[in-house]
């Protein structure tokens, strides 16, 4: 391939395997520790395996819920981790710990949804069509007026308020009470929520192949079509001005600058065999890294204008379902389909 | 990339049809298969075993309004889920309440990428509660329509309902679904092997081993096997709607479904006859097309007799209460005919949902046929639940078979055509439909 100097481990151009494990069951999540010291990986049998990132020694495993984990979340200070599973409880960990520091009952079905404020005083999950909130001491604070319908995801705007998505809408709540502060009505199922960094703008993937956000300022939405699949991940760098999306085999990247993205044309970034699966943009830098059904995983340094040059692919694997940056930004997580593990060095460009 | 995709029955019907009892006997039955239960109905009667996974039916509409991308929100998120735990389960059954649209469930099985990748829709198994379903049908649009998205109709609770109505029954729904295959029951007692592995969505298997699907219009409505000794019988009828009734008398090997479809083959056949006119009192002769003449007030009696004993299967052109029809020995004794069976006629129903098959023999125009079908369900899509047939495109040397829920059509080339004479079968399920305007539809489409 011009360009891309094979290296050893498999990887091509800027990345390098650093280490490979293997879970047990399919890994539906993964997250890095605040400090980048440790792997935390949540699978479909409730197991909650951590992993040192330095060489992939296994630190802790343990079964944390009775059914599957569908979500892991990290406090901002590092000193928990929440888990939620399929036995409608969210777990708290202290690092390494054996048994749960403390066990949240949402009383529904499914907690498919776990996030921390940003100052890490509350902690959100999201429940079947209901939102709950809980002090950083695991004490309830509030859970407000049931969703019309199953929430497919949440955000925390800032640590007073977050944002879920569902079908029919995006709602604000407020974070001490869980009451509606606004919403943003659309008739359509909203799968996915990224909000920018400077929470300016909200973007939802829909089930019916568009992307729809809303300037938060105005209220003024708009709506991106031509996805040949549902946009499922979508993912804002740092600077607020480029959303990359998914819902294809390549990767359609929106730029926010100057007037844009209305009528400007998307940077395509092109290179996997199958459907994009998961994206995510590098810590303070438009850094992108994209991962797809056929297991491969790219790379990409972006422009302004979100056109993009590959500076990294794996293209072995099978079908990636997450991928996590570490927080300095040197090193990408990925779990697939058949249980592996993987963390991959991305070396700096010179 | 491919892999195995897992299969998926959907179990619906009213509430108190019997969905509980079946799925308890589905988990427990020594299977050796692991099946994963989708239910919606909270705290009915608990499941026994398997994991069961409470769901909420959520309804998502498109922004597009477009009745057939409509799809199960809730389904997508756990059967994506359960996939990831695809090891332990060989089978999911999801269960929809008695109030739910078919249509969004088996929707998302097309719609929806990541459900389509790796689900298949079985099929769709519709419970009809025999006591009940008429007062539904009568009361609710959601009865008719689960029994025409149905591939099996199981006529539960038979037991609670004379044999007599349960026929009538059978007729009706027939009528309004002629693709479904029909299993009667009590207390959900039915094989399993009818209800699961059907392939009815999958054009390799559900086509392809039959050279016709299509239930033949048989010329009789009813028969009724009698086993009769050696003597003299006299066949009674009252007054009934018209003046004359045709029927034929054969001797039958036994009482089954299959000696009776074969005796039905043989009586299409004595039908095609011109009958011999026979006025009451005159001897009803075997094995011969007679029509019985009925202008005569009053009940008509017509002498029967018999030389060696068996069964004898009476195929009458109309059905039997319609002129309260019975045998009698020579003593005036009434006899109970040993099984009973109502053919699919051309009978009037008043139910809006309704079947229109049609056989026409020919090649048809490709062009023509895609731009009739494309027409037809953008029209027609949202009243046409369920579609199926194989067509002979003229030039093509394999049959084209399809298969379609609302706008959703799936179609393609499937074997060489061979030996067996060229022809079409389509069928359509669906609300209102115009049987004269598809099928002149469909015939100004052939080359």
């Amino acid at each position: 391939m011009p360009g891309l100097k094979r290296r050893a481990g498999g990887g091509q151009g800027l990345l390098l395997r650093r280490w490979r494990a293997q879970v047990g069951d399919y890994p539906v999540c993964v997250c890095w520790h605040p400090d980048g010291s440790l792997l935390h990986v949540g699978d479909a049998g409730g197991v909650l395996s951590t992993f040192a990132a330095g060489d992939g020694a296994i630190v802790q495993r343990v079964a944390a819920h009775t059914g599957g984990i569908l979500d892991l979340a990290p406090s901002p200070d590092g000193r928990w981790l929440a888990s939620a599973g399929q036995d409608g409880c969210v777990r708290l960990w202290e690092a390494a710990a054996t048994v749960p520091l403390a066990t949240l009952s949402a009383q529904a079905a499914w907690v498919e949804h776990v996030a921390w404020a940003p100052d890490g005083s509350r902690l959100a999950a999201a429940a079947g069509r209901y939102l709950h909130l809980w002090r950083a001491d695991g004490a309830p604070s509030a859970c407000g007026e049931p969703e019309g319908s199953t929430i497919s995801a949440l955000a925390w705007a800032d640590s007073t308020e977050i944002v879920t998505a569902g079908y029919g809408r995006v709602a604000f709540r407020d974070a001490a009470d869980g009451g509606v502060r606004r919403s943003l009505d659309w008739q359509g199922s909203l799968i996915s929520l990224a909000l920018s960094p400077n929470r300016a703008i909200i973007a939802c993937g829909s089930q019916d192949r568009t992307v729809h956000f809303w300037r938060r300022a105005t209220g003024e939405d708009s709506m991106m079509s031509g996805y040949p699949a549902k946009p499922a991940a979508l993912a804002f760098d740092d600077s607020s001005s480029l959303l990359a999306t998914a819902g294809a085999d390549y990767v359609t990247v929106w730029s926010f600058a100057g007037g844009g993205p209305e009528g400007t044309r998307p940077g395509l970034l092109e290179g996997h065999g199958a459907r994009i699966t998961a994206l995510a943009f590098a810590s303070g830098r438009r850094r992108l890294a994209s991962a797809a059904k056929d297991g491969s995983l790219l790379v990409w340094d972006l422009s302004r204008s979100g056109t993009g040059r590959l500076t990294g692919a794996v293209l072995v694997g099978a079908a990636i379902e997450a991928i996590t940056w570490n927080p300095q930004g040197s090193a990408i997580a990925r779990i697939d389909a058949e249980g592996r593990v993987e963390v991959w060095d991305c070396a700096d460009t010179e | 990339m491919s892999t195995t995709k897992v299969p998926v029955t959907i179990l619906t019907g009213f509430l108190g049809a019997g969905k509980t009892t079946l799925l308890n006997r589905i988990l427990s039955e020594q299977h050796g298969k692991r099946i994963a239960v989708i239910e919606n109905e909270y705290g009915e009667i608990g499941i026994d075993q398997g994991l069961v996974i409470d769901a909420d039916e959520e309804i998502f509409e498109m922004s597009n309004g477009c009745i057939c991308c409509t799809v199960r929100g809730d389904l997508i998120r756990i059967l994506g889920n359960l996939f990831k735990r695809r090891d332990k389960f060989d089978y999911v059954l999801v269960e929809t309440t008695g109030l739910a649209d078919p249509g969004p469930v088996a929707q998302t099985f097309f719609m929806d990428d990541d459900v389509h990748e790796q689900f298949a829709l079985d099929g769709i198994v519709t419970l009809v509660d025999a006591k009940h379903v008429e007062q539904q049908l009568d009361h609710t649009r959601e009865s008719a329509e689960q029994i025409a998205f149905a591939d099996v109709l199981i006529l539960n609770k038979t037991d609670l309902v004379e044999p007599a109505r349960l026929d009538e029954l059978e007729r009706r729904v027939r009528g309004m679904n002629a693709l479904a295959h029909i299993h009667r029951a009590s207390h959900g007692e039915v094989d399993l092997d009818r209800v699961v592995g059907l392939s009815a969505f999958d054009l390799d298997q559900a086509l392809s081993r039959k050279p016709s699907f299509l239930e033949p219009e048989y010329p009789f409505e009813w028969s009724g096997v009698y086993a009769l000794e050696a003597g003299h019988y006299r066949l009674m009828l009252d007054d009934g709607p018209d003046p004359a009734m045709s029927l034929v008398a054969v001797t039958l090997p036994s009482a089954d479904e299959t000696a009776l479809r074969a005796g039905a083959e043989r009586c299409v056949r004595l039908y095609a006859e011109e009958p011999v006119r026979t006025q009451p009192g005159e001897p009803v002769e075997p094995a011969t097309h007679v029509e019985l003449e009925l202008t005569e007030p009053g009940t008509k009696v017509f002498p029967l007799t018999i030389d060696t004993p068996g069964l004898v299967g009476l195929y009458t052109e109309h059905f039997a209460e319609e002129f309260n029809l019975r045998l009698t020995d020579a003593e005036g004794r009434l006899l109970q005919p040993v099984a009973e069976h109502a053919w699919v006629a051309q009978h009037e129903h008043d139910d809006t949902v309704t079947s229109v098959g049609i056989e026409v023999a020919g090649d048809v125009d490709a062009n023509r046929l895609n731009r009739w079908l494309s027409t037809l369900l953008a029209e027609r899509g949202i009243d046409i639940f369920r579609m199926k047939g194989f067509i002979s495109i003229a030039g093509e040397a394999e049959r084209f078979v399809f298969q379609g829920v609302h706008m959703l059509f799936d179609g393609r080339p499937d074997r060489a055509w061979g030996d067996l004479p060229r022809g079409n079968q389509l069928v359509f399920i669906g609300r209102n439909l115009d049987r004269a305007a598809l099928e002149a539809g469909f015939r100004a489409c052939l080359a």
